[in-house]
């Protein structure tokens, strides 16, 4: 026994010491997003001389726990599923500007409008059914162009959800200050390792930034051997050591694609809830407005055709005759906003159905609807001449089951719709479970069990009373060596 | 492998978080009594639903029609029936005129005027309307079908109205027939015929070649108003058998249309109990295993 014994005593008691500081530590941060636990590496000191006992314990380190297969695929599977809740929230509001089936959707007011007509067919010159007629086409029309308007207004607030990058306070300024922080913490970490201080709790706030981007993104994340982590998304670096790119927002929904270009001028696709909004902005709301469209034109251009080649209960012809006419031409049924007499169908960036209504001439006149043949085998109709024939009325009220007629259209679009929002929904659940899957599986390498840490806790403080009852029996030798001297 | 208490918690969360999306998918379903509420919530079904809704309501126009149909029809049956009664009479009072030979003027004189009276009476036939129409006169927009001196004013197209499926507009039928084809064409009318032999008659002298012409000329328009009348009782009869069939068809698109879109109760509501239980022992369960630590056995 000598006084080495006491040196050895308090190596084992800075131990211990060491030991409750990290499970304390590990305690406090059990809920901090990214914390990874820590642990003490202890390694016993060699003995002094063949004969002599170990010299005590070293603390070799403090390290945290991790595993990197685990965080990558905890990463990717919470970037997934970030973009897929984020989309399947999309087509949440995409079913929402389409109430279906409902009595207040646009297929309840079509067959509003085939009925409204079909009753005209009966009563070709009765005021009330030529107003009705004519409002049930002009709600039509109004419902439609609205759809279109909301459908717009959501890509413009999804667009400026995701905003341009320059601290506009959307998503990529976000992402832009995430980025900028995981290379400065990089920094922080390479000076840290090299001044001898430990980088733990730097890596994990790095980490927690990596699953934030990973969230907005759909980034990946590679550690490297200086304990430095490398961002990259779909293989472009936006971090690398201290350096980070920012992410700007480039092209339009409305002409391009509305797409990200590092600060180098790379343009790179995303992932996350930011490209489930670019997706959504450049190809899922574009594709039901066409869809609109296909429903706006094949209503305006059916209707208008009868309308053109009939006339009205006075004997008015849909179109210019030869040898001229002097009385009323019957203007179209639905038209282009602000046009007189065209209905152009929607093609490239035009959108007929954010521009149809029914043409002025027809609503300030609701009898100047052709209900009526024109002259022609099988009828003694006349041009200029008023008549009861309710023949092109009762062609208009079949519309309602033509095949390639707007109901269909618009079924197809609810199907579609209906189709595509429900497959959203699944692979969101899919994908949030798998997320729950990788975050327990990294959890059960990184993360803080309480019941773990509480033996481990009873451990250290057996282990330091065991070793204070040490240091207590040197000190009574020594004091009883003392008095005997 | 261990379970960290945030991964235990969160597992926890998100169960209950899952149960609970269904118990209020659920609560929607019944309370809003319907099984489709969005186009996701069955796709396939809410796009039958939306062609069943427009199918429904195509029937309901084409029953509507056929009740306009068969309210003509039955006004032209019954004019056509007074009519063909009317132009009996008038026969008899022919057959009468021609059997008296060389009678007293006064006599014939009674006959004409009775005659005439006959004529007014078909006049008023004639122009019989409905819903403001005169459904003798065609697709014609004159409100008469016959002036005072009984010239046709509508035109040779029967109105019609559209009452099931079919090659363009769908199967029409007739509501009515054009005059000429119920009281005859031009000088060849019932109102010539008995007007010119009423004329002569009043006279007092009527030749018996006069009487025995009107005879055959009557008999012809019998034979017209005959067919007329036939072919408005077809048009009654098909009207009828049209909407026997809609009525039937209404109620079984009507049912088939409920049967996907209605939420069926007793289902629903015991869905919504077992899921009810099930979320209340996952609470059960969060709330015994969530305090218990070691902490909680190691302190006392």
């Amino acid at each position: 026994m000598s006084d080495i014994g006491l040196s050895i005593a308090g190596s084992g008691l800075a131990a211990d010491a060491a030991e409750i500081d990290t499970i304390s530590n590990n305690l406090s941060n059990i809920d901090t997003p990214g914390y990874a636990a820590e642990q003490v590496n202890l390694s016993p000191e060699a003995a002094n001389g063949p004969y002599g006992a170990g010299q005590g314990v070293l603390i070799g380190s403090i390290t945290s726990l991790t595993d990197a297969v685990f965080s990558a695929a905890n990463v990717a599977a919470q970037g997934t599923s970030s973009g897929a809740t984020q989309f399947s929230q999309m087509m949440s509001s995409i079913e929402a500007i389409f109430p279906e089936p409902s009595s207040n959707g646009i297929a309840s007011q079509l067959t509003s409008l085939w009925s409204a007509i079909s009753t005209l067919a009966s009563n070709p010159n009765q005021v009330g059914a030529e107003q009705a007629a004519v409002s049930a086409a002009q709600s039509v029309a109004s419902s439609i162009s609205s759809s279109f308007a909301q459908l717009s207004q959501l890509s413009s607030s999804l667009q400026s959800q995701v905003g341009t990058g320059t601290n506009d306070g959307g998503l990529l300024t976000e992402a832009n200050n995430l980025l900028g922080q995981v290379a400065t913490l990089n920094s922080g970490i390479v000076e840290g390792s090299s001044g001898g201080q430990n980088p733990n709790v730097l890596s994990d706030q790095v980490s927690s930034d990596v699953n934030q981007l990973a969230n907005l993104l759909g980034v990946n994340a590679v550690k490297q051997a200086n304990g430095t982590t490398t961002v990259l998304l779909n293989g472009v670096q936006l971090v690398s050591g201290n350096v980070a790119q920012s992410l700007a927002a480039t092209g339009s929904a409305t002409t391009t694609n509305l797409a990200l270009k590092t600060s180098n001028g790379v343009v790179v696709s995303a992932g996350g809830s930011i490209g489930a909004n670019l997706t959504a902005v450049n190809t899922t709301i574009p594709d039901y407005m066409q869809q609109l469209d296909s429903v706006a034109d094949s209503l305006a251009t059916n209707l208008n055709a009868l309308q053109s080649s009939g006339m009205d209960a006075a004997g008015d012809p849909g179109s210019a005759i030869a040898g001229g006419y002097t009385g009323t031409i019957l203007p179209p049924i639905f038209v282009n906003n602000g046009s007189a007499n065209t209905y152009t169908t929607g093609t490239g960036t035009f959108n007929s159905a954010a521009s149809i209504e029914v043409a002025p001439a027809l609503l300030a006149s609701p009898s100047l609807i052709a209900t009526a043949s024109a002259p022609g085998p099988g009828n003694s109709n006349a041009i200029g001449t008023a008549t009861l024939d309710g023949s092109n009325a009762q062609a208009m009220a079949a519309l309602a089951s033509l095949s390639t007629g707007p109901d269909a259209a618009y079924q197809t679009l609810i199907g579609a719709l209906g189709n595509q929002a429900s497959s959203a929904s699944a692979y969101s659940t899919m994908s949030s479970a798998q997320a729950s899957t990788a975050a327990n599986n990294l959890s059960s390498i990184s993360g803080v069990n309480e019941n773990n840490e509480e033996v481990a806790l009873m451990a250290a403080q057996n282990a330091f009373q065991a070793t204070s009852q040490v240091v207590n029996a040197i000190n009574a030798s020594f004091q009883s060596l003392l008095s005997a001297v | 492998m261990d379970i960290s208490d945030v991964a235990f918690t969160q597992t926890l969360m998100d169960q209950l978080s899952s149960q609970s999306n269904g118990i209020a998918q659920l609560q929607e379903q019944i309370a809003s009594g319907k099984a489709l509420n969005q186009p996701s919530d069955n796709p396939a079904a809410v796009t039958q639903v939306l062609a069943l809704s427009s199918q429904v309501s195509q029937l309901a126009s084409w029953q509507t029609n056929s009740d306009t149909a068969t309210s003509w029809l039955a006004t032209a049956n019954s004019t056509a029936n007074s009519m063909l009664e009317s132009l009996q009479s008038a026969q008899s009072l022919l057959l009468q005129a021609a059997n008296e030979g060389a009678q007293d003027s006064t006599t014939f004189q009674a006959l004409g005027s009775q005659i005439n009276g006959i004529v007014s009476n078909l006049m008023s036939l004639a122009n019989t309307q409905f819903g403001g129409r005169a459904i003798f006169a065609g697709t014609s927009a004159s409100s008469t079908a016959y002036d005072a001196t009984g010239n046709y004013l509508g035109n040779a197209d029967s109105p019609t109205v559209v009452i099931g499926p079919g090659q363009g507009a769908g199967q029409t039928v007739a509501t009515s027939v054009p005059g000429t084809a119920l009281f005859g064409t031009g000088a060849a009318n019932v109102f010539s015929t008995l007007s010119t032999v009423a004329t002569a008659l009043l006279s007092g002298t009527p030749s018996s070649t006069v009487i025995s012409n009107a005879m055959t000329a009557l008999g012809s328009n019998i034979a017209t108003a005959q067919q007329a009348s036939a072919v408005l009782g077809n048009s009654s009869e098909e009207v009828s058998n049209v909407t026997a069939t809609l009525t039937n068809q209404i109620t079984s698109v009507q049912a088939s249309q409920a049967n996907l879109e209605d939420v069926n109760v007793a289902t629903a509501t015991t869905q919504l109990e077992s899921e009810t239980t099930n979320y209340q022992a996952a609470l059960w369960a969060a709330a015994q295993s969530l305090p218990d630590t070691l902490v909680k056995f190691l302190v006392p």
